[in-house]
């Protein structure tokens, strides 16, 4: 597994997009929970944007942005991880090489659970710091149960948008293509596709769909907000967090699948 | 041993059969060219075995199937184009190679030093001309000593020079008792380098055989004089002609080699005719191959 493991950074690494992409995670995340303090105290959205920064709500603001931003940047390497392979054709040749093609496939499953523990070891230490920085006082509880609520969701968010990306790539494997077609599915296809399910089935079932999920780990943190729409609808539009990790995870485990079926039986 | 034994490997894209159950049989120590027109199925075939391309019917192993799924990692191989990562440099590369086949200490230097690239080790695989990325695929190839090379058109897009160099590596490394398979459409250069040869046309096995037996002792001799019809009449009864030809206002003989043309001429001068024309052809695999191809 470390064998493997240390292979997947020997090809990352000097590989610009990669670095671009991780540098990118790594300001955003903070900077824009942090740009907030910008914003004009008045009219203070809800709470005011004090409320951002204080345990346990730092966890549903920094996983929000987190969310948008995994998606684009952690959803993009998961996809640029196995076209980079297919359009230099070093897929095929590790093969020739001596890699099976089983071996192939756990190193990039792998690689992608490395990079998604270190995207949510970031989004803890981010987390924890500028809650810190803003706590007065500090609960020891609070902070410990935020953690237990949100660090597995985090992980799962970035894990479940990486498999996609992997499973896009793996697919159309062509770069361009494939970042378009993440990009399309994500944005708008899905959309799309749960209109014309809410069109002919309008339930709740309309809300399992994998995107959805995955947003619904770390949900848009407006609480007031939200519940005057659950008020105006037939049921609620949102996943309960117990709901969301585990159609993330079934449908993480399908995407891999996907992947390890294409790997194992297509021409490469 | 034999070192890759296929049975009846076939492939078939569409309607087009690619390889058409192919058996062959490569024993230790051979360099076997693998001889067949553009299109013939070569790639696919050696596609098949290295497990990057998907056979449809047929199986095959390698080393007697002692070494199971990880024969790989005992091989070299070249297939078509030399596949790297275009924003490394030669060392990385060739380092992730050995790091796939566990190669504790891969010497790296010394191997880019055999293949004439060690002055642009840290240059960029993506600035390198195609013939350094040939030769680079060739070092790659070479990581860890592996007993047996592949190899898929080692020569192709070279120029004169990259040629030459490409085709003594490759006798060098067959003079230190490798195995070696090469698949080529040139016939100079499997005769050149190879000590066996497979032809192969349309996906279907031809003819095997050792390059020596493959192509036969007979030697071509033309001739030509003012009347081609004395010169008829004088070599139609001769037992050492096995076929006569006129071609282009030319006779050509196929005859064996005991046959010398100083004969010929002494033959024509004792009957009156003089020749005007007299060359010997010893017969190359182009013609054999052409002559195999064109029945099949």
């Amino acid at each position: 597994m470390i064998h493997l493991l240390k292979l997947e950074f020997l090809k990352i690494k000097n590989y610009k997009p990669f670095i671009v992409m991780t540098i990118l995670y790594l300001i955003l995340l903070p900077v824009s929970l942090l740009v907030t303090k910008s914003l004009p105290e008045e009219p203070a959205a809800f709470f005011g944007t004090q409320g951002f920064y204080t345990f346990p709500n730092v966890w549903k603001y920094l996983g929000y942005i987190g969310n948008w931003i995994g998606f684009f940047f952690l959803g993009f390497m998961g996809v640029l991880s196995i076209t980079m392979e297919f359009g230099n054709k070093t897929l095929r040749q590790n093969i020739i090489t001596g890699l099976s093609r089983k071996e192939y496939f756990s190193a990039k499953v792998i690689f992608i659970t490395a990079i998604s523990l270190a995207a949510t070891a970031y989004y803890f230490l981010s987390g924890t710091l500028i809650g810190l920085f803003h706590a007065d006082p500090f609960y020891l509880d609070v902070y410990t149960q935020g953690l237990v609520t949100y660090i597995p969701r985090y992980f799962l968010m970035s894990f479940g948008y990486m498999s996609l990306g992997l499973f896009f790539g793996m697919l159309v494997r062509r770069t361009g293509f494939a970042v378009f077609i993440f990009l399309a599915y994500g944005v708008f296809l899905e959309q799309v596709i749960r209109g014309i399910h809410m069109y002919y089935l309008e339930s709740r079932t309309v809300l399992f769909y994998p995107v959805n999920a995955m947003e619904d780990l770390t949900p848009i943190p407006f609480p007031d907000m939200a519940n005057n729409m659950i008020k105006e609808m037939d049921f609620n539009p949102f996943l309960s967090s117990g709901e969301a990790m585990i159609t993330v995870t079934i449908y993480t485990a399908l995407f891999l699948f996907g992947v390890y079926q294409l790997m194992v039986k297509r021409d490469l | 041993m034999t070192i890759l034994q296929t049975n009846e490997l076939s492939k078939r894209y569409g309607p087009i059969k690619a390889v058409n159950r192919l058996s062959l049989q490569v024993e230790e120590g051979q360099i076997l060219g693998i001889l067949g027109p553009n299109g013939s199925g070569k790639t696919t075939f050696l596609g098949m075995v290295l497990d990057i391309i998907k056979k449809d019917s047929g199986d095959y192993n390698w080393f007697e199937g002692l070494q199971g799924e990880n024969a790989r990692k005992n091989l070299g191989a070249l297939l078509e184009t030399p596949n790297f990562y275009p924003f490394k440099n030669a060392v990385d590369n060739l380092k992730i190679i050995a790091h796939i086949k566990k190669v504790k200490n891969p010497r790296i230097d010394e191997l880019l030093e055999i293949v004439n690239l060690a002055h642009r080790k840290s240059s960029h695989f993506s600035s390198y001309s195609l013939g350094m990325k040939q030769r680079l695929g060739i070092a790659g190839a070479m990581i860890g000593d592996p007993d047996v090379l592949i190899f898929d058109e080692p020569t192709n897009g070279l120029d004169p020079q990259g040629i030459a160099e490409v085709r003594q590596t490759i006798v060098n490394i067959g003079n230190q008792g490798k195995t070696i398979i090469m698949a080529s459409h040139i016939l100079d250069e499997v005769e050149k380098v190879c000590t066996h040869v497979s032809i192969i046309k349309n996906g279907n096995h031809l003819i095997s055989g050792s390059v020596g037996s493959i192509i036969s002792d007979d030697v071509q001799v033309e001739i030509a004089a003012p009347s081609l019809e004395g010169l008829r009449n004088m070599l139609s009864n001769d037992t050492r002609i096995s076929k006569l030809v006129e071609k282009e206002g030319k006779l050509i003989l196929y005859v064996d080699s005991e046959f010398s043309t100083a004969e010929i001429n002494q033959m024509a001068h004792n009957n009156g005719i003089t020749l005007t024309h007299l060359v010997a052809k010893a017969k190359s695999l182009e013609s054999e191959f052409l002559e195999i191809t064109s029945k099949n």
